[in-house]
C-alpha cells in the first residue's frame, strides 16, 4: 500500500514553503531595503581621521610673534598590543625623564586605549623610535604659545587644551587663523582595528593664515608696565589704557590691568581676560565736556572768547545743586574747558539745547559700538532727548547720565586730533597667507563730526588744559600736548546716587598736538587717596609719553614682512626667555628658532638659562637650560606682598599669581604666610590675617 | 544501474559556491591559521569524494546488516564525548584525535547517519506496523537515545535535527493520523505555556482530554493524554530554566535582535547588514566590505551564506537556493523511486536532515530563525559536517542506483 499523495509530498511541500519564506525575506532585505543596509554597512566600516592644521601666527605690526602654534605629539597605546611593556616604558622614561613605573602602569592597564603622555615637543618625540614601539601610536597636535606672555594677552586671546580659541583675536578671526584640517580616510574592521583606506586620497592639513595686528608690542609693553605701576601706586582697583593712531584708527596698544598670561589661561578667571576697553562702560565725567564745547563752537553759538558767569562755584538746577571744584566767577569758554567748570559747561549746554547736544554725542560715536574688530564690544548708554529729565541736560553736558566705553572716548578725541573725522578703530592690519599679504585693512572714516576749524580750536583748548589747566601734570618738556582730564564719581554700590569714595580718573591726550601721532587714553578705576584725573591719570600719561619718546622712531610698512624675518634669523638670534615655562614649551620654541641647546637637571620646568634672555647669540652657540622636577601645575612663583592691601585686593593679587588662599578676619591684610619674596608653588595655600582699618 | 548526473552537478556547484565563499572570507586575513582553512577544506573535499565513491560501490545490504553496529558505535562515541570531549564555549561536542594531527570531529554528525540507518532497518521489517503503540515506542527510543545524549552535551540544535528527521520518516511510514494529532497537541501545549500561562494550559488540556473522550471513550487513553499534555506543559518552563544562558540569549536575540546589538543580536544584525548591502547584484567577488573587514564572527562556517549574499547579491543567493531546492527535491524523488523500504527511509531521513539544516542555517543568516550552530550542508567550512554530508550523499546516490 502506497502512502496517500499528501503524505508523500509533505516534505516537498514543506521545502517549498520554507524556500518561499527565505526568498521573500531576501527580497525584503536585499531588494527593497538594499540601500538602507548599504548605507548601514558604509557607516559601520568607513571613517575619517582628522589631522589638525597649524593655526596661523599672530604678529604685531613689527612682525614679532605674539601667538604661534608649536608642534607637539600625543602618545597613546593599545595595551593589549604592546608586547613588551618594560622595554617601551624604558624608552619613554629615558626620553621624557619621568619614572618608568608610570608608563608601565599605563601599559599594563586593561583599557583598550591609554594616553601614555600628551604634549611632547617635536624634538623629544622624534627621539622615540616608533618602529620599535609596537602598539604605541602618536598623533601630532598643535598648541598655542605666547612668547611675550601677558603682553596683549587680552587682545590675542587664549585657547583651550584642544587648541580651540576661547577669546580675543584668536576667536574673532578663527576662520582666518584655523586653516583646514587634514583628512585621512580609514576603514574599521569587525574588531575595531583601523585600516587605511587607499581608495580615497589623503588630504593634507593646510596651515591657517597669519594675522598682523596694528598693535605695536613696544608700545603695548610700555602701556602695560606703566599702567601696572600707576594702578599700584594709587592702590586702584584696576586701569585701562589705549594708544591709537588718531589719523587711521589703528589701535597701537590696548591694555587693562590686572591682565593675564594666556600661556596659563586656565589659572585665571574670566574677568581678567575681558578686553575692558570695549566691554566695560563708565560715566566719563569731565572728559565728556568736549561734546558740549564742540557743539557750541561748531554751531557758532559761542566763540572761544565769549564769557560765561560761573555762579561762584554753586548753582541750583531744579532741585539739584551743581558745584565746581574751585569757585569761579567769569570765565571764557576756553577757561571753562581748561578749568573744567561744571557750571560753565552747563550754561553753554543750555544754549546748545538737548537735541543738538544729543546729536553731537551721537555723531562722536557715543551710544553705539565703534565697530572695532574685537569680540564683546558694548554700545554704552546715551538716552534719547525725549527720555531726558529736567536735570539731564546738565548731567549729560558734564559727562553723567551717559555711559561710554574707553574705546568710544579715545575714538571721539581722535576726531579732534585728526581734524574732525570720526574713524573706525581697527586692530587687524593685514592677513598673510604663506608670506603674501592677501588682505589689508584700510582706514575708514565713519563721518565728519566737526570742521577743521572747530577741531583746531578744541585742540588749542586741550593744549591749554595741559599748559595751565587741570592737566598740568601731563606736561612734557619741548612737546606740545593736548589733553583733557576727567574725574567721575562712580555710582555707589547700593545703586542710589553717587559714591563719595569711588571715582574713575581719566585722561585723554594726543601729541605732538601740531601734528598728532599718538593719542592715549588712561582710565584708573577707584584710586585711593588722590583721585582727580589730573593727579592720577595725567602723570601716568606723562610717563607713557616719555617712554615712547625714548623709542627709536620707526616707520614700518607691512611689505617688509617677508624680507625682514628671513634676514634676521640668519645672523644672530635674540635668546628668548625660557624661564618658568614648561620644558616642552621651551624645547618647541628652541626648535622653531633652530638654536642648539643643552639640558641640565631633570624635570619639567625650566628654572634658569644661560645666556640670559635678550642677549644675542650666534647660531653656532649653545643655550643651556636648567630644569627642575616639579609637577606641571606646580610652578614656582614669587609670593607678592599683600600686607596693607584690602582683603579683596589681596585676593585679586594672589589670584593673578595663581596662589590659593585662606583668609581670617576682614579689612586690611596685617600678616601673610609665606612672607613676601619667598618662592612658592603655584596652587599652594597662603594664609592671610586681616583686621579692620584702625582710624 | 543508472547514475543521476544532474544530481552530481548540483552537488558540485554547491560545493564550488562554498569554496568561493570560504576563500573570500579567509582571503587576506592576517593569521596563517585561518588562511590554512581553505586548504584544509580542500583536503576534506577529496576525502569526501573518496567516501562517496566507496559508499556508492558498496551494496546497500552492507549498511542494512551493520545498522546495529554503526548505531552502537555512535552511542558509545556520544557517551564518550561527555567525558573526554573538547570543551568549546561551554559545551563539549568534539572528540579530538591526538594521533591524527589533532583532528577533531563531532560524533553527533555520525549519530545522525547511523540513527537513520537503524530506523530504516527497523521500519523496513515486515512485522513492524506503526499503528501499534509498541512499534512507535521502539521508533521513538531509537531516536531518543542519541537525542538525549546530544542534549546533555548540550547541543540543542543538533538534537532538533533528530526530531526533524523523525517526523517525515513517521509520516512516510503511514503513522495513523490520530498519533500525529496526539503529537501536535503536545506541541501546542508547549506553545501555550510558553506564550500564555498555566491557566490557559489547564484549559487547553481539559479541552484536548474532552475531545479525546468524545472520540474514543477510553478512560485510559484520556488519562494518558491528560497527563502527557499537562506534564509537557509544566516541564517546558523547567527546561527553559535549565537552558544555558547563551542559549536563552540567542532565542531572545532572535525575537528582538535590536535589543542587544553588541551581544547575541550582533550576529543577526551583522548578517542581515552584509546580505542586505549586497543588493541585487552584489559587491563582487572579494569586494564585500562586511566580509573582508570581518564584521561577522563565523563567516566561513555558520554565516557562509551571508558572504554569498554580500558579494553576489540577490541573484547569487537565489541561484544557491534553486540549487538547494533541486538537491532536496531530487532526494525526495529518490525515496519515491527507491526499490526497498530501507532505501526509502534512508532517502527521506537524509533529505529531511538536509532540509532542516538548510532551513535553519539560511533562516538564521537572513534573520528568520534564531542563531544556532548548525552548518550549511555542502558549503560551510568544517571537516565533520562536510564528511557526514558526503556520507549521506553517497548513501542517497547508492539508494538511487541500487535495485532490490
Amino acid at each position: 500500500m502506497k502512502a496517500p499523495f499528501l503524505r508523500i509530498n509533505l516534505t516537498g511541500i514543506f521545502a517549498s514553503i520554507v524556500w518561499l519564506c527565505i526568498v521573500l525575506k531576501l527580497l525584503h532585505i536585499q531588494v527593497i531595503k538594499g540601500k538602507f543596509y548599504e548605507k548601514k554597512a558604509i557607516n559601520q566600516h568607513s571613517g575619517v581621521i582628522e589631522e589638525p592644521a597649524q593655526r596661523g601666527t599672530i604678529f604685531d605690526r613689527n612682525y614679532k610673534k605674539l601667538a604661534l602654534d608649536l608642534e607637539f605629539y600625543d602618545f597613546f597605546a593599545t595595551p593589549r598590543n604592546v608586547k613588551n611593556p618594560e622595554r617601551v616604558a624604558q624608552f619613554f622614561a629615558r626620553v621624557i625623564r619621568t619614572p618608568k613605573r608610570d608608563f608601565i602602569r599605563k601599559l599594563k592597564s586593561k583599557k583598550g586605549f591609554v594616553y601614555l603622555i600628551r604634549n611632547v615637543d617635536a624634538v623629544r618625540a622624534n627621539r622615540l623610535p616608533m618602529k620599535k614601539l609596537k602598539g604605541v601610536s602618536r598623533k601630532k597636535v598643535y598648541h598655542r604659545y605666547y612668547p611675550y606672555g601677558k603682553f596683549a594677552g587680552q587682545i590675542i586671546g587664549c585657547t583651550d587644551i584642544d587648541n580651540k580659541p576661547l577669546t580675543g583675536i584668536d576667536l574673532k578671526y578663527n576662520n582666518v587663523l584655523k586653516g583646514t584640517s587634514g583628512k585621512s580616510y580609514v576603514k574599521y574592521d569587525g574588531k575595531g582595528r583601523i585600516i587605511p583606506d587607499l581608495s580615497k586620497k589623503h588630504k593634507k592639513p593646510v596651515k591657517g593664515k597669519d594675522i598682523i595686528l596694528t598693535i605695536d608690542l613696544e608700545l603695548q609693553q610700555i602701556c602695560e608696565d606703566e599702567l601696572e605701576k600707576g594702578v599700584k601706586s594709587c592702590n586702584a582697583k584696576g586701569g585701562t589704557s589705549i594708544i591709537m593712531n588718531p589719523f587711521t584708527g589703528e589701535i597701537l596698544a590696548m591694555a587693562s590691568y590686572p591682565g593675564y598670561d594666556p600661556n596659563m589661561a586656565r589659572y585665571y578667571n574670566s574677568e581678567v581676560k575681558k578686553i575692558k576697553s570695549i566691554t566695560d562702560i563708565f560715566e566719563p565725567g569731565s572728559t565728556f565736556k568736549f561734546v558740549t564745547i564742540s557743539a557750541a563752537i561748531e554751531e557758532n553759538i559761542k566763540k572761544p572768547d565769549d564769557i560765561v558767569y560761573c555762579e561762584n562755584g554753586v548753582m541750583k538746577v531744579y532741585d539739584h545743586i551743581i558745584r565746581d571744584v574751585k569757585k569761579h566767577k567769569w570765565l571764557s569758554i576756553q577757561q571753562v574747558f581748561e578749568k573744567s567748570s561744571n557750571i560753565g559747561t552747563y550754561k553753554i549746554a543750555t544754549k546748545v539745547g538737548k537735541e543738538r547736544l544729543y546729536k553731537y554725542a551721537r555723531n562722536y560715536g557715543f551710544g553705539k559700538e565703534t565697530g572695532i574688530d574685537l569680540i564683546g564690544e558694548v554700545p554704552g548708554i546715551l538716552k534719547f532727548p525725549k527720555d531726558w529729565s529736567g536735570i539731564s541736560l546738565a548731567e549729560v553736558s558734564i559727562g553723567y547720565e551717559v555711559a561710554v566705553t574707553p574705546i568710544q572716548m579715545i575714538n571721539a578725541y581722535s576726531a579732534i586730533a585728526n581734524g574732525g573725522n570720526l574713524m573706525k578703530p581697527y586692530i587687524v592690519k593685514a592677513v598673510v597667507d604663506r608670506g603674501k599679504i592677501v588682505w589689508s585693512a584700510k582706514p575708514e572714516v565713519i563721518r565728519k563730526v566737526i570742521s577743521k576749524r572747530t577741531a583746531n580750536i578744541l585742540t588749542a583748548f586741550m593744549e591749554g588744559v595741559v599748559k595751565r589747566g587741570t592737566g598740568k601734570k601731563a606736561k612734557v618738556k619741548n612737546l606740545r600736548i593736548a589733553g583733557k582730564t576727567g574725574t567721575a564719581q562712580k555710582v555707589s554700590i547700593d545703586g542710589k546716587g553717587y559714591s563719595r569714595k569711588n571715582f574713575i580718573s581719566s585722561f585723554v591726550g594726543f601729541f605732538p598736538s601740531e601734528k598728532p601721532e599718538y593719542i592715549i587714553l588712561i582710565k584708573i578705576d577707584s584710586p585711593k587717596g588722590k583721585y582727580y584725573g589730573g593727579e592720577v591719570a595725567a602723570p601716568l600719561f606723562k610717563n607713557i609719553v616719555q617712554k615712547i619718546l625714548l623709542l627709536p622712531r620707526k616707520n614700518v610698512s607691512t611689505k617688509k614682512y617677508v624680507i625682514k624675518t628671513d634676514k634676521n634669523s640668519q645672523e644672530t638670534i635674540r635668546v628668548p626667555d625660557f624661564r618658568n615655562i614648561e620644558l616642552n614649551d621651551a624645547l618647541s620654541l628652541i626648535n622653531s628658532l633652530n638654536i642648539k641647546y643643552v639640558i641640565k637637571g631633570k624635570g619639567e620646568l625650566v628654572v634658569s638659562q644661560k645666556p640670559s634672555p635678550g642677549k644675542n647669540i650666534k647660531k653656532s652657540d649653545f643655550v643651556t637650560i636648567f630644569v627642575d622636577t616639579l609637577k606641571t601645575q606646580n610652578r614656582l612663583v614669587v609670593m607678592p606682598n599683600v600686607i596693607g592691601l584690602s582683603a579683596r585686593r589681596a585676593i585679586n593679587e594672589l589670584a593673578y599669581y595663581g596662589i590659593d588662599f585662606k583668609i581670617a578676619g576682614n579689612g586690611v591684610v596685617k600678616k601673610q604666610v609665606p612672607v613676601p619674596g619667598k618662592k612658592v608653588l603655584r596652587g599652594r595655600v597662603s594664609y592671610l590675617d586681616c583686621s579692620p582699618v584702625s582710624k | 544501474m543508472k547514475l543521476d548526473y544532474s544530481y552530481l552537478i548540483v552537488i558540485f556547484l554547491l560545493i564550488l559556491a562554498g569554496f568561493i565563499a570560504i576563500y573570500s572570507s579567509t582571503y587576506r586575513i592576517d593569521t596563517e591559521l585561518v588562511r590554512n582553512n581553505f586548504y584544509k577544506q580542500l583536503v576534506w573535499f577529496f576525502v569526501g569524494v573518496i567516501c562517496v565513491l566507496v559508499i556508492v560501490y558498496l551494496p546497500l545490504k552492507f549498511f542494512y546488516h551493520f545498522a546495529f553496529f554503526f548505531y552502537g558505535i555512535s552511542i558509545i562515541l556520544l557517551a564518550l564525548v561527555l567525558f573526554i570531549g573538547k570543551d568549546t564555549g561551554g559545551s563539549s561536542r568534539w572528540i579530538s584525535i591526538k594521533y591524527f594531527n589533532n583532528i577533531a570531529f563531532q560524533p553527533s554528525e555520525f549519530a545522525k547517519i547511523s540513527t537513520v540507518i537503524l530506523l530504516g532497518r527497523f521500519l523496513s521489517s515486515k512485522k513492524v506496523n506503526l499503528s501499534s503503540l509498541k512499534d512507535i515506542l521502539i521508533t521513538l527510543t531509537i531516536v531518543l537515545i542519541p537525542l538525549l545524549l546530544i542534549i546533555k552535551e548540550p547541543d540543542l540544535s543538533t538534537a532538533f535535527v533528530f526530531i526533524a528527521l523523525l517526523i517525515p520518516v513517521l509520516i512516510w511510514n503511514n503513522i495513523p493520523i490520530n498519533y500525529i494529532l496526539f503529537f501536535s497537541f503536545l506541541l501546542i501545549s508547549v506553545l501555550v505555556i510558553a506564550i500564555l500561562n498555566l491557566y490557559f494550559l489547564i484549559g487547553w488540556v481539559f479541552l484536548v482530554s474532552l475531545m479525546t473522550y468524545l472520540w474514543q471513550r477510553k478512560l485510559i487513553l484520556v488519562s494518558v493524554v491528560l497527563i502527557l499534555n499537562l506534564g509537557v506543559g509544566i516541564l517546558t518552563p523547567v527546561l527553559w530554566n535549565g537552558l544555558e544562558s547563551y542559549q536563552k540569549q540567542r532565542i531572545k536575540a532572535f525575537i528582538d535582535p535590536g535589543k542587544d546589538p553588541k551581544g547575541a543580536g550582533y550576529q543577526v544584525l551583522q548578517s542581515q547588514t552584509a546580505i542586505g548591502s549586497g543588493g541585487i547584484t552584489g559587491k563582487g567577488f572579494l569586494k564585500g566590505t562586511q566580509t573582508q573587514l570581518r564584521f561577522l564572527p563565523a563567516q566561513h562556517t555558520d554565516f557562509v551564506f551571508s558572504v554569498i549574499g554580500e558579494e553576489f547579491g540577490f541573484l547569487g543567493v537565489c541561484s544557491i537556493l534553486v540549487l538547494f531546492l533541486i538537491f532536496i527535491l531530487k532526494g525526495i524523488n529518490f525515496a519515491l523511486s527507491a526499490r526497498s523500504k530501507f532505501g526509502e527511509v534512508i532517502a527521506i531521513g537524509f533529505t529531511s536532515i538536509f532540509l532542516f539544516q538548510i532551513f535553519v542555517n539560511i533562516g538564521m543568516n537572513v534573520g528568520i530563525m534564531p542563531v544556532t550552530g548548525l552548518p550549511l550542508p555542502l558549503m560551510s567550512y568544517g571537516g565533520s559536517s562536510f564528511l557526514s554530508t558526503m556520507l549521506m550523499i553517497g548513501l542517497l546516490i547508492n539508494v538511487s542506483m541500487k535495485k532490490k
